[in-house]
């Protein structure tokens, strides 16, 4: 019998039905306990999996539709940017430490998404949702490779982009970035969902794409902006169904609230932590400046978190414990941090330097409570040093906190020059950390974090080490040893941006771009 | 609480004092001296004595900061689990009863830091 | 009431887009930074597809939008003829 052929095409929501719903199916030979063994145990409660709804209806056939077209997009800024030299279109040598901590830091932690949202993918019972995470999975795969391909530009060129994946495992400041990605990735899928979706994505990652991206498009890296907002047209789909989560998980049962609520304050509180990285880039290593990273947290954590939060209240749910404490933090995280990697420069696999006077103007200028009295006279002194010929480079390793693996940088909330230290006693075993929060997520799950891998500590054990050095000679240098167990091209990936390779080819190089 | 897992949770310590070659790992704090960026972590010998270990690793360390010259060691207070804490300098980290992982505060209260600002 | 955005490229394609929002947004502030234009407003904001399509002359989809999205903020309501975003407070 002949089909009429409806004339009208489906609708978005219908068409979204179709190709979400009543794709699963009922297993036969196994007990679909067997087939699904990780939804229950984290103990949150779901009755009617059909009530997960992407907002944006995003069908696969759609998503493939608008990705092929972004990626076209984004490919031929990459060809062009690489044909036209367009590395030598920044304003600054000194940005590419950016770069490079970007692509050390966080490149890989796309790949632990990728991992992570395939799991999830795999594990939920719900058709609509497993189709989200497959997309999320594709998603960040994408994100990986089109960073990979956009930044292998200036691995040509320059220093420190050459050995991220081998970096990524051993590197002292990326235990920081990895360690977030492994507790996210060995947590149950709802609590994965929640770090990554939920507090990552929807409460923090504004704050590393939108302000910074934008940045680099002012600092003339055509390449970076163009991967940077590629990337963050599928954020904003994830932040979506990061808010569509949260949502789906409250509403199914009151249970799932108080669960929830431990994961938000978990998770917002690692992410502040990861993003004081990005504070500092935003704050020190873009020669010019779009906003300070106190702006950009008033702005993307305080107005859009709060508007947030005060919509979630009607579920129960309460702004993160952590919260005032990472506000107040705005006005310091990312001088402590620029401070500590300046300090601990011949351990960076990128370079740091002593701002310039018009430099700290503007620091001055957005920190005016802060930064005359606690943070300039610092950068001041160490330049001063520095003009003398004593650069300081710190070579006595630091103390960590256990949960985010940042040295103890950090200041008491409200008491800017007492560095927070905390300790915790669990089975005779003494634990040190830099906040009540990230002492307190210790507490909770004390069996996970007793298995920290802190570089400095795993360099005392002698772990830390290429297989042929013999610690026992008499010229042995530990400290260069390690480095070399890193894989820096010692004097050329780190210390000093003054007088470095980097900054004088990037001066060479640009001459030629402009004279015979 | 504990960690919420399917089955059998339970990882030994990654940092147990047996995996530090006979050392304990010491953390030295100067309060309100923070031009040092960030407290350090030491392996010792529990058999040095705190002279030693002050003179050897934490006097170094904290050399380039204008205060560094003008503390008198003997004088210094100390805070341990953050509390006072009066060590025998002369003694053993052993016999000082410092144990592996401890933080310990050194507080020089006449020097005030770059600018007099604790910094 | 809390605040909605919507940040969109500084491109070509996405011009019709920030029109679109500001022309049936009369609440709507734009702000304009490095690369990308960021559109926010008081409680809610809408495109209109009509509105895009009257702009360009051309037949527009909404999800066309997602090609030069940056982010959003608050909850979603799309369908064929419209995207909002809303807070529920």
């Amino acid at each position: 019998m002949d089909m009429k052929a409806s004339k009208k095409k489906l609708g978005i929501k219908e068409r979204y039905a179709h190709m979400t719903r009543g794709l699963g199916w009922e297993p036969t030979y196994q007990p679909t306990e067997a087939v699904f063994p990780y939804d229950k145990y984290e103990g949150i409660k779901i009755h009617d999996w059909d009530k997960w709804v992407d907002p944006f209806r995003l069908t696969m056939d759609a998503y493939w539709k608008y990705q092929g077209e972004k990626d076209r997009k984004l490919y031929a800024v990459i060809e062009a940017f690489a044909q036209n030299n367009g590395h030598l279109n920044i304003t600054d040598a000194r940005y590419l430490s950016a770069i490079k901590l970007f692509w050390q830091g966080v490149s890989p932690l796309e790949n632990y998404v990728v991992q992570g949202f395939a799991r999830a993918g795999r594990h939920f019972r719900g058709e609509a949702s497993r189709v989200a995470c497959q997309m999320q999975a594709v998603d960040e795969l994408r994100h990986y490779q089109t960073q990979t391909h956009s930044i292998s530009n200036y691995n040509k060129y320059y220093n420190g982009f050459h050995s991220q994946r081998h970096m990524w495992d051993r590197v002292w400041y990326l235990s920081v970035p990895k360690s977030f990605g492994e507790d996210a990735l060995t947590s149950g899928p709802f609590e994965f969902l929640i770090a990554i979706s939920f507090s990552f994505e929807y409460v923090l990652t504004n704050l590393l794409f939108v302000p910074f991206m934008s940045g680099a498009a002012y600092n003339g890296d055509m390449s970076t902006v163009t991967f940077g907002f590629s990337a963050q047209s599928d954020e904003s789909r994830h932040m979506t169904l990061g808010i569509e989560a949260i949502k789906f998980l409250l509403e199914q049962d009151p249970a799932n609230v108080p669960i929830v609520q431990g994961w938000i304050d978990k998770w917002f509180w690692r992410g502040s932590k990861v993003l004081a990285l990005v504070g500092m880039m935003m704050d020190y290593m873009l020669p010019k400046r779009v906003m300070s990273w106190k702006e950009a947290w008033e702005i993307y954590a305080e107005e859009n978190g709060g508007a947030l939060f005060r919509d979630l209240a009607r579920y129960g749910i309460r702004p993160p414990k952590g919260w005032a404490d990472a506000c107040e933090a705005k006005n310091h995280i990312s001088h402590q941090v620029w401070l500590l990697f300046y300090e601990y420069g011949g351990a960076a696999a990128f370079h740091t330097w002593s701002p310039t006077n018009e430099e700290l103007d503007w620091l001055s200028a957005k920190y005016p409570e802060t930064f005359d009295k606690y943070y300039r006279p610092r950068l001041e002194f160490l330049r001063d040093k520095h003009a003398r010929g004593e650069r300081v480079y710190q070579g006595t390793l630091p103390t960590l906190c256990t949960t985010c693996q940042i040295p103890l940088c950090f200041t008491e909330p409200g008491d800017p020059t007492k560095i927070s230290h905390r300790e915790t006693v669990h089975k005779d075993e003494k634990y040190v950390f830099c906040s009540d929060h990230c002492q307190e997520i210790f507490g909770n799950e004390p069996e996970k974090f007793v298995q920290s891998w802190l570089p400095v500590n795993q360099i005392y054990q002698g772990n830390c080490f290429k297989p042929d050095v013999d610690p026992t000679a008499p010229d042995f240098d530990p400290l260069k040893a390690v480095l070399e167990y890193f894989n820096y091209n010692l004097g050329r990936d780190n210390g000093e941006f003054e007088g470095s390779e980097d900054q004088q080819n990037f001066a060479k190089w640009r001459g030629q771009a402009v004279n015979n | 609480m504990s960690v919420n897992a399917l089955g059998p949770y339970e990882f030994a310590p990654r940092d147990a004092v047996k995996n530090f070659h006979g050392n304990i790992l010491v953390n030295f704090c100067w309060d309100r001296h923070v031009l040092i960026a960030a407290p350090f972590a030491v392996a010792l010998s529990p058999g040095m004595t705190l002279r030693q270990a002050i003179t050897n690793v934490i006097v170094p360390s904290i050399a380039f900061h204008p205060d560094a010259a003008k503390i008198d060691w003997n004088t210094v207070t100390w805070e341990k689990d953050h509390k006072a804490w009066q060590p025998d300098l002369d003694k053993s980290l052993a016999e000082n009863k410092v144990g592996h992982k401890d933080y310990l505060v050194f507080i020089t209260p006449n020097l005030q830091g770059l600018n007099g600002a604790g910094l | 009431m809390s605040k909605v955005f919507i940040i969109v490229q500084a491109n070509e394609e996405a011009r019709p887009i920030i029109e679109a929002l500001v022309k049936d947004n009369l609440h709507a502030v734009v702000q304009e930074s490095p690369a990308m234009v960021r559109i926010e407003a008081e409680g809610s904001l809408t495109l209109n597809r009509n509105t895009v399509e009257e702009l360009t002359g051309q037949p527009f989809d909404i999800q066309q939008l997602h090609v030069n999205l940056i982010s959003i903020s608050g909850h979603i309501d799309e369908e064929d003829d419209y995207l909002t975003v809303a807070w529920n407070n």
